[in-house]
């Protein structure tokens, strides 16, 4: 019986498909993007919140989202592309919610932090090329992150 | 485990009719780098470039340096899992062809890092501008996406070196080197009094540009192991890392790793170096969890004294080596963690995105934010148009003289987190 269910997990997850929890609509997770490119990969199967508004401001509806009792389950600042050069930020949240996790507050608010040393953004005039590349690498530790989601 | 490096020492690099070493030179036939490059078929051109200390040249934007080695006695083969078999590495004997290198230079995507300059203010802040250096300069066929370029252009560099470091298979080394470490408890009954140290090497592997490969492993699909410190020196550990020039540790430095070298130094003198535990650097919390848990689990397990702590990259890893460093300590194990800072440009900042009170014996490899200015050089290889949408760099860092003003961050290994570096506060 175990067996049967690890085989089906590492084929859920081979195959990129959503696994049986999310078929039923009781996804663990769900995801906060300024990324266009996340929403249209994963928009269908998960529950993704789009906001096109700027990088520290999706830290900051994170961090509203913790101190509603939502848990970070990834690092706000995933990818070593600098705050200030990257314009795209993609966060997982739990859709469970309880009492404050300090754990996840005390890292977004490291985040925040971290964040304001990198001062003004540093490309202004983005080319698209850029900005998509941007948008590619972003998604990338997204694919990623799904990978793990799943499995919890 | 016993591997003995064999040191042919390169004091020039030239191209020549045949690829030989001779006489402390690396001759380079051009057709032979080509040919071998060119047999992947997502690789359009390259071309060939030769870059040495003091020549006014700046080499950007760099993906990887590789040190040419080659296998003359013992198992296995350079770059186990990725270009040869996926045979155990790390005993035997391997020659190296030091002071010399190849490094890779492709627009993987829009954004671009990475500079090695040869001489001038630059110079001073990357290794890389010591070697004598081969540079492919790779172009991919059309309409490759950004993975498939990412990985021809890492195992086009990986090939070469492969090819260059055989030539000095049958060569007498200069100076040989031996390194030695026992089983568990071999090493007790050997060094009964000496502490017991381990170093635990986190490894970037949070998604595209920012991988590591462990015996051609995605190193983001691994848990915390144990390796011997002398598999690295064959190979055993090849980045895909791109991102962040600055910390990100070339496969050179894998090959080279100073931590490494510095614990065998004090092998049976000052200590018992134990072996190494590698780790990753994931974007999920609940696989940071995961691997800390066993990498501190790993070193209870080995009856640990210290541990030395390195990582790699900036912000998301600033949590994963707090994480390891808080829970070995928890395990009754001493930490010392190496890493480097953005503590601004005035460095006033705090350095590092994550903290705790125990870490509290920390080594660092510099300021990444500082400014500096790189002068002209009189000849670029690779793309001297991404200077402005270089990391770190801004609109503008492209002065019209053709000097750059950027942070530290766009130099090469200027604040590598192994301490293969040259910034001390010494």
């Amino acid at each position: 019986m175990v067996y049967y269910y690890i085989v089906y997990q590492r084929l859920s997850v081979h195959s990129n498909s959503i696994n049986a929890e999310q078929e039923n609509g009781m996804a663990k997770f769900f995801i906060v993007t300024n990324n266009e490119m996340v929403r249209d990969k994963y928009g269908a199967q998960h529950e993704v919140e789009f906001h096109p508004v700027h990088y520290t401001e999706i830290l900051r509806m994170v961090r509203d989202y913790v101190h509603a009792g939502h848990k970070l389950l990834t690092h706000p600042l995933a990818g070593s592309i600098k705050p200030n050069e990257t314009p795209y930020k993609t966060v997982f949240l739990s859709k469970a919610k309880g009492s404050l996790d300090s754990e996840s507050l005390r890292i977004i608010e490291d985040c925040i932090i971290a964040c304001k040393k990198f001062g003004k953004d540093r490309f202004p005039q983005m080319p698209d090329d850029m900005r998509q590349d941007f948008r590619t690498i972003d998604c990338s530790l997204v694919d990623n992150a799904i990978v793990s989601a799943v499995q919890q | 485990m016993k591997l003995e490096l064999g040191y042919v020492n390169i004091h020039d690099i030239q191209f020549a009719d045949q690829s030989k070493v001779e006489g402390g030179v690396l001759y380079v036939n051009k057709e032979d780098i080509k040919n071998l490059v060119l047999e992947d078929e997502n690789i359009k051109s390259v071309e060939l470039e030769i870059a040495k200390p003091g020549d006014s040249i700046r080499i950007m934007p760099v993906k990887d340096v590789i040190e040419p080695r080659c296998k003359v006695e013992g198992p296995g083969d350079i770059f186990p899992g990725v270009i040869s078999k996926v045979d155990t590495v790390g005993s035997g004997k391997t020659n190296v062809l030091r002071g010399s290198a190849v490094v890779t230079t492709g627009k993987i995507v829009a954004f671009q890092e990475g500079i090695i300059d040869m001489s001038g203010e630059g110079a001073q802040y990357t290794p890389f501008s010591q070697t004598n250096n081969l540079v492919l300069v790779l172009e991919p066929r059309e309409g490759m996406d950004q993975h498939e370029h990412e990985k021809a252009v890492r195992m086009a560099g990986l090939k070469t070196a492969k090819f260059l470091g055989e030539l000095a298979k049958d060569v007498t080394p200069d100076e040989t080197e031996v390194f030695e470490t026992y089983g568990v408890k071999e090493g007790m009954e050997k060094m009964p009094n000496l502490p017991r140290v381990a170093y635990v090497q986190m490894l970037q592997s949070q998604g595209l540009m920012h991988d590591t490969y462990v015996y051609g492993v995605d190193a983001k699909r691994t848990l915390s192991t144990i390796m011997n410190p002398t598999e690295g020196m064959d190979g055993a550990i090849v980045s895909g890392n791109c991102v962040s020039a600055c910390d990100k540790n070339t496969t050179y430095h894998h090959l080279n790793n100073p931590v490494v070298k510095d614990l065998f130094a004090q092998h049976g003198k000052t200590l018992n170096f134990v072996g190494m535990i590698l780790t990753n650097e994931n974007v999920y919390l609940a696989d940071k969890q995961r691997s800390s848990d066993w990498t501190a689990k790993l070193c209870r397990w080995l009856d640990l004294d210290g541990a030395v702590v390195s990582q790699e990259g900036f912000g998301n890893p600033d949590t994963d080596l707090i994480m390891n460093c808080k829970k070995i300590e928890e395990q009754g194990v001493k930490t010392v963690i190496i890493t480097d800072e953005y503590a601004g440009q005035d460095g006033k900042s705090q350095s590092l995105a994550d903290a705790d009170p125990k870490a509290d014996a920390v080594v660092t490899g510099g300021n990444a934010n500082m400014v500096i200015h790189l002068p002209k050089m009189d000849k670029v290889i690779g793309y001297p148009e991404t200077a402005n949408i270089i990391a770190g760099g801004h609109e503008g860092s492209l002065n019209e003289d053709g000097s750059i003003d950027a942070e530290l961050q766009v130099i090469t290994g200027a604040t590598n987190e192994l301490g293969f570096n040259k910034l001390s506060a010494r």
